[in-house]
């Protein structure tokens, strides 16, 4: 199997590369930062004897078509696909954050997952055992007053994701797009919360044990599910009184 | 900038706790982030005895996430591998027994992290045969926010790697090491348990098994204060030749948590059955085994629970290097002390030691002595007076064990102290790196 990790420096996308890599998968790796790849790539090679190669660069910039032929040429047409890279600014929001830093946000968590999504798409649906997993968050729930810009890129993020399951219904490329729950990464850094904080490796070994099966909006760690309920449930009154 | 939390912080003897600023960078970005100026001190596991990765002024910076194999051959006839600093002895050994190799130096904890282990200049079971873990180290990277990323070995930026090597953390974040590995015959070792009456006798008893041993140590009981002070058992190890896959063991009780006992269960009345029955066990009933090697390797990853047992107290751990020449007059003027003082010593272990002393590095030919005191027992004075007594007979403490250790002590124990000062100070002036035990000691 050959697998294609975008974001892979760190956190959850960096788990996962781990978590394939054990699992027989050859590996190419996107993130922005060399050293961080580099030092990936050596670690799995030498521990798992895995087919690993990477290309460094921000995923904004960066062609889906581009991308898919450096796939094709480093390690062979990809036959899953994990879209994980996600920036969010928890502390601003709304008019605190500029045109540009707008624009960033949705780029990185909307626009180009869909573009590369995209691109590699003819490479999924040719393979027998072909997946597509989006990575998105809890926040994406339901609307609040924090982290909106966000919450609403990854929530455009699954709605494509829903038309695209339709897409590939009676096809062989499996498709899957997760809610992930709080994760101890350096984007939750020093952040207190009433719930736990899920390792990366737990989170990563869970998708990977769902390569094979359908889901949209599915949630990881599963209690997340049952609190999203409640909170979904809450009515309207109270909710907009809520300072979360 | 990095983000930055604040953080509880103890030492493993739980004398010291502080409230510190802690940042914990997973992405080699970090460099760039950096501050140019103020306070840090790296962190690798927070396992030290003492506080020396944390301290009210600095911001400790985590490293448990650079923890990748950089780079490894084995097929040489030097084996060798390049890891990042903050990967743990444990994942280490998963990775290097099954291939048959080791690292030579390891301490008693598989959480322990490699930049830990030389930031210490750490020894193992075996310190008789292949001295400090300076000996398995080949080439380092360190970065310091005012010079940069820096390489450094025997043969270039000498001074860095002498300095960074057992300097505490205090010469920057050590990024990247180059060790040396060896082959390990088997994962499996001989174990044998052989008992000795007093200190006297396991000289003695050592000495005789010195030479053939691929790992010595001992336990002493010193609950008993009459001639059998110190009694206990000589634990010689050799590796099996037998070469069926041991078994590694995957968890362990993290030791970077708060006690989870209020008070302690040992006192004056439980360390003496404690001592009797783990003397009986290894002695009558365990007196020859066979072990897979992590667990010989790791042996306090299977007890965890008795530094809990102190209860929130905590203890003190003294750890002494006696001069071979004056160890049997110093164990003469130690059992009085023990007999004069009293004080609870819960856990007591002995080991020979090689090499040269050296900066402010726990070595030196001789004899060592390791006991697990309860703060605050028997008569008071007693910690003075092994100070004293050590300062007399040429003794040294180790500075990565003991707490209450003081300036003034190591400065009289250590005849390079003023020599570190002075060449930490040309290196950093500013002293960019520091925690509250290098202040303690105004490294």
């Amino acid at each position: 199997m050959k697998s294609v990790i975008i974001g892979a420096s760190a956190g959850l996308g960096r788990a996962l590369a781990e978590e394939l890599a054990r699992h027989g998968h050859d590996l190419f790796l996107v993130a922005s930062d060399p050293r961080d790849l580099s030092a990936i790539r050596s670690d799995l090679r030498i521990r798992y004897s895995s087919r690993v190669e990477y290309h460094a660069g921000d995923i904004r910039a960066l062609s889906g078509a581009e991308l898919r032929s450096m796939c094709n040429s480093k390690i062979g047409k990809a036959d899953c696909l994990f879209l994980v890279s996600g920036q969010s600014d928890l502390d601003r929001d709304f008019e605190k954050l500029s045109e540009d830093e707008i624009t960033r946000l949705v780029e990185v968590n909307f626009s180009a997952p869909v573009r590369i999504a995209t691109a590699f798409l003819p490479d999924l649906l040719e393979s027998r055992n072909g997946a597509l997993v989006g990575i998105g968050s809890v926040a994406q729930s339901r609307p609040r007053s924090k982290n909106t810009v966000y919450a609403a890129s990854k929530s455009a993020l699954e709605f494509f994701f829903s038309g695209l399951s339709q897409r590939l219904h009676g096809t062989k490329c499996r498709i899957q797009y997760y809610r992930v729950g709080y994760m101890k990464t350096g984007m939750t850094f020093g952040r207190r919360s009433m719930v736990p904080y899920a390792a990366p490796a737990k989170v990563a070994r869970r998708i990977v044990q769902g390569l094979k099966k359908d889901g949209i909006g599915v949630y990881v760690p599963r209690w997340w599910g049952a609190l999203m309920l409640a909170y979904k449930l809450l009515p309207g009154f109270i909710f907009r009184r809520l300072k979360i | 900038m990095m983000p930055i939390d604040t953080r509880c912080f103890f030492s493993l003897d739980r004398q010291s706790e502080f409230l510190s600023k802690y940042a914990e960078p997973d992405r080699y970005s970090f460099l760039e982030k950096f501050p140019k100026t103020g306070r840090f001190i790296p962190r690798g596991s927070g396992l030290s005895y003492v506080a020396a990765s944390f301290g009210k002024d600095s911001v400790s910076v985590g490293f448990g996430k650079f923890s990748r194999i950089l780079e490894f051959n084995a097929d040489a006839k030097a084996p060798m591998i390049t890891v990042e600093a903050g990967i743990t002895l444990h994942a280490l050994h998963i990775f290097l027994c099954p291939r048959g190799l080791r690292v030579p130096v390891e301490p008693g904890h598989p959480q322990i992290s490699i930049g830990g282990c030389i930031a210490f200049n750490v020894f193992g079971k075996n310190q008789f045969k292949e001295g400090l873990f300076e000996s398995c180290v080949e080439e380092l990277e360190v970065f310091h926010p005012q010079k940069g990323v820096l390489k450094c070995s025997r043969a270039e930026n000498k001074e860095l790697f002498d300095l960074t090597i057992g300097g505490m953390g205090l010469t920057g974040v050590i990024l990247k090491a180059k060790l040396r590995l060896a082959r390990i015959p088997s994962p499996w070792l001989r174990v044998r348990n052989i008992s000795f009456r007093n200190l006297q006798h396991m000289v003695e008893v050592l000495q005789q098994v010195n030479d053939s041993a691929d790992a010595l140590n001992t336990f002493n009981d010193f609950s008993v204060f009459g001639k059998n002070m110190g009694q206990g058992f000589v634990t010689v190890s050799n590796f099996s030749d037998e070469h069926t896959p041991a078994k590694l063991l995957e968890s362990f009780h993290s030791l970077d948590r708060r006690p989870t006992q209020r008070f302690s269960y040992f006192n004056a009345l439980s360390i003496p059955v404690f001592g009797f029955a783990y003397r009986t066990w290894h002695t009558k009933f365990k007196s020859e085994e066979k072990m897979p090697f992590y667990q010989f390797n790791y042996p306090v990853a299977g007890i965890s629970f008795y530094f809990d047992w102190y209860g929130k107290k905590g203890f003190i751990e003294r750890q002494i290097l006696v001069p071979e020449a004056s160890v049997e007059k110093y164990i003469e003027k130690f059992e009085r002390l023990l007999r004069s003082y009293r004080p609870q010593v819960v856990l007591g272990s002995c080991k020979f030691f090689s090499g040269k002393q050296r900066l402010l590095h726990f070595a030196g030919r001789g004899l060592v002595i390791s006991i697990d005191v309860v703060p605050h027992t028997g008569k008071a004075g007693f910690h003075e007076a092994l100070d004293a007594l050590n300062v007399d007979m040429g003794a040294i403490d180790n500075i990565a064990k003991d707490s209450r250790i003081s300036r003034e002590l190591i400065r009289r124990e250590y005849p390079d102290y003023e020599k570190v000062r002075e060449r930490m100070a040309a290196y950093d002036p500013n002293r960019q790196f520091a925690s509250a035990l290098s202040q303690k000691l105004s490294v």
